[in-house]
């Protein structure tokens, strides 16, 4: 089911009447950041990281069979648990890579969610806040707000688009748009193993180009549509278009997409390698991206989910995902920081590895697989001076519920808020700042306190950091 | 269905790609709205299935046009007509004019570029 919530609200257009909203006209002429804005809560952003990865593994990982392992009656026999550290156990046979960067992983096991649904999940994972389907509209997600907040940032020779997907299409929600905000701060989304990306210009074609865009303005002036019958969507894709000339003429942008072949083998030839692969080239290229969303598709191993005989397990996904991200960050690693010669990429990338939930602990179901499991699960933490061999949090002896966050809220679970209140955070944004030029005159929270089942706290996971 | 629709000149992985950019649904789901982004952009800037097709051989529209029509504005009449399906407008025939300066060949193809990346083009067709 590949629904995006712009199909889901076609049907639902007397909704949308709701509050005499029409996102169409409203913003043909804004400028190109609302201005009322305000604090709501003082928060001491750390501003550790320029750079800010998600990686998501969407259908769900299973967290009983990886970084919260507990053995039961489902666990196969071939995982070869070792014991990394004093607290630590982890399966050789699946994360033999990241067996060996433990040392800059921080776990965190004690997320909860509210959602069991893949398409709500992900769009949770995306947007920071429940689907709400009156609001979704214009609720921007994360990156794009994380765009909006860098465009003062960006310099005059930064033409890659400030936020960058891989594979945001294979999700279940598809990429989020940006709500409220201008359509410039929407995401670029790439899908490396379907081909989509990369495009190199050679020198006559960059001249062939310069005339007709040229002449495309020239027209464009003289074409008498004035400002008014322009909707959003039109003026928007002005705004693509003077990108998409600038990233064209840009010789950096191929060459982020140039992958040799031992790279393509040693990251994985797959979306999260690929994903990975294209991240790493985009930090070390500093050319305007600051934050990529990775999805790793096919995790929802509701059958067979330790199977070898079938294309998607469990084995296959930890395998590609332990490759992908181990190498990311031993690349980072020992990449020196331009800007401060004392750090590597590393230490100013902030990454999360997240999934919208996880599986069903104790043996496995009547398909021999592990259905939807939201009352705990785990996340890993790296860079941006995440302190790492750190275990956060606790679950009962079977990964059944949380009994610890491992964090000042100890009996809270952690939500998908926190973590990006971490994101915002690492990143020098003030996540309890809220935006009220919205089109229901709804202020928008960055982090928001409302759950959809809960009040949620707002507050960073500070202890990742000390 | 765009499903069936003849494969454009070049076939093979650039197309389904493109396609796909586009929203392109696929046999399973319902169709996919896709956002417009920069790399829809990109690609109608830059794409060879673009760029090829404004090209002016192989009897192209362009190259036909070229061949038959009778003077410059009747040139650049039908390359609005065949593009917009409408006729340029007075303020738009001198800036399509002097477009075709100094080599008609290139810049007729330039014009053609120009009309199928414009927001007319990219919105109503």
């Amino acid at each position: 089911m590949q629904k995006t919530i712009a199909d889901l609200f076609t049907s639902r257009r007397d909704l949308l009447k709701l509050g005499g909203y029409g996102l169409l006209g409203a913003f043909a002429d804004q400028a190109l950041w609302p201005v009322r804005a305000r604090a709501a809560g003082k928060t001491n952003p750390r501003g550790c990281a320029r750079f800010g990865l998600v990686v998501e593994l969407a259908g769900a990982i299973s967290h009983v069979d990886s970084f919260d392992f507990k053995e039961n009656a489902g666990t196969p026999k071939d995982l070869d648990v070792r014991q990394i550290n004093s607290e630590l156990y982890l399966s050789h046979r699946l994360f033999p890579e990241l067996s060996t960067e433990m040392d800059k992983i921080a776990i965190l096991r004690s997320m909860k969610s509210h959602e069991v649904v893949h398409f709500r999940g992900q769009y949770y994972t995306q947007a920071g806040r429940p689907l709400n389907p009156v609001q979704a509209p214009e609720i921007p997600s994360v990156g794009s707000v994380i765009s909006y907040e860098f465009e003062k940032q960006r310099r005059e020779a930064d033409t890659f688009p400030t936020y960058i997907g891989c594979n945001l299409d294979t999700s279940g929600c598809g990429a989020l748009s940006t709500g409220f905000l201008h359509p410039r701060y929407s995401v670029l989304d790439i899908n490396l193993k379907a081909g989509i990306g990369g495009v190199a210009v050679d020198a006559d074609a960059l001249k062939v180009l310069a005339e007709r865009y040229r002449l495309l303005g020239e027209l464009e002036k003289v074409s008498g549509q004035g400002a008014q019958g322009r909707d959003r969507a039109f003026s928007g894709f002005r705004s693509f278009q003077d990108s998409a000339y600038s990233i064209l003429r840009d010789p950096r942008w191929p060459k982020a997409f140039a992958i040799t072949a031992p790279e393509r083998a040693r990251y994985g030839d797959n979306e999260v390698g690929l994903g990975c692969l294209l991240a790493r080239n985009l930090i070390q290229a500093d050319a305007g991206t600051r934050y990529i969303h990775v999805v790793h598709p096919d995790w929802d191993h509701h059958k067979n989910i330790f199977t070898p005989t079938v294309k998607s397990n469990h084995y296959v996904r930890c395998n590609e995902v332990d490759r992908a991200v181990a190498n990311l960050i031993r690349d980072l690693g020992v990449a020196r920081s331009p800007r401060d010669p004392a750090k590597s990429l590393l230490d100013e990338t902030f990454i999360a590895v997240v999934s919208e939930f996880g599986r069903t602990p104790g043996p496995l179901n009547g398909v021999a697989g592990r259905h939807h499991y939201n009352l705990a699960y785990h996340a890993l933490f790296a860079g941006a001076g995440v302190k790492g061999s750190r275990i956060l949090g606790k679950t009962d002896a079977a990964g059944e519920t949380v009994i610890d966050s491992g964090w000042r809220h100890k009996k809270m679970q952690t939500k998908t808020e926190n973590v990006y209140a971490t994101m915002y955070s690492a990143l020098g944004i003030d996540w309890r700042k809220e935006i009220l030029d919205t089109p229901s005159k709804r202020a928008y929270r960055y982090v928001d306190v409302l759950g959809a089942t809960e009040f949620v706290m707002d507050d960073e996971i500070a202890e990742l950091f000390v | 269905m765009v499903m069936e629709m003849p494969d454009p000149k070049l076939a093979g992985a650039e197309s389904t790609s493109f396609m796909r950019i586009f929203g392109q649904s696929n046999r399973d789901d319902m169709p996919k709205k896709t956002l417009p982004s920069a790399l829809q952009a990109m690609l109608l800037m830059q794409s060879s299935l673009v760029t090829e097709r404004v090209r002016a051989r192989d009897n192209s529209r362009v190259e036909q046009l070229l061949k038959t029509a009778t003077n410059d504005t009747d040139l650049i009449q039908r390359i609005y007509l065949a593009t917009v399906s409408r006729k340029p407008t007075a303020s738009e025939i001198p800036v399509a004019k002097k477009a075709l300066e100094p080599d008609r060949l290139h810049g007729a193809e330039n014009l053609q570029w120009a009309l199928i990346n414009s927001p007319e083009f990219i919105f109503s067709y």
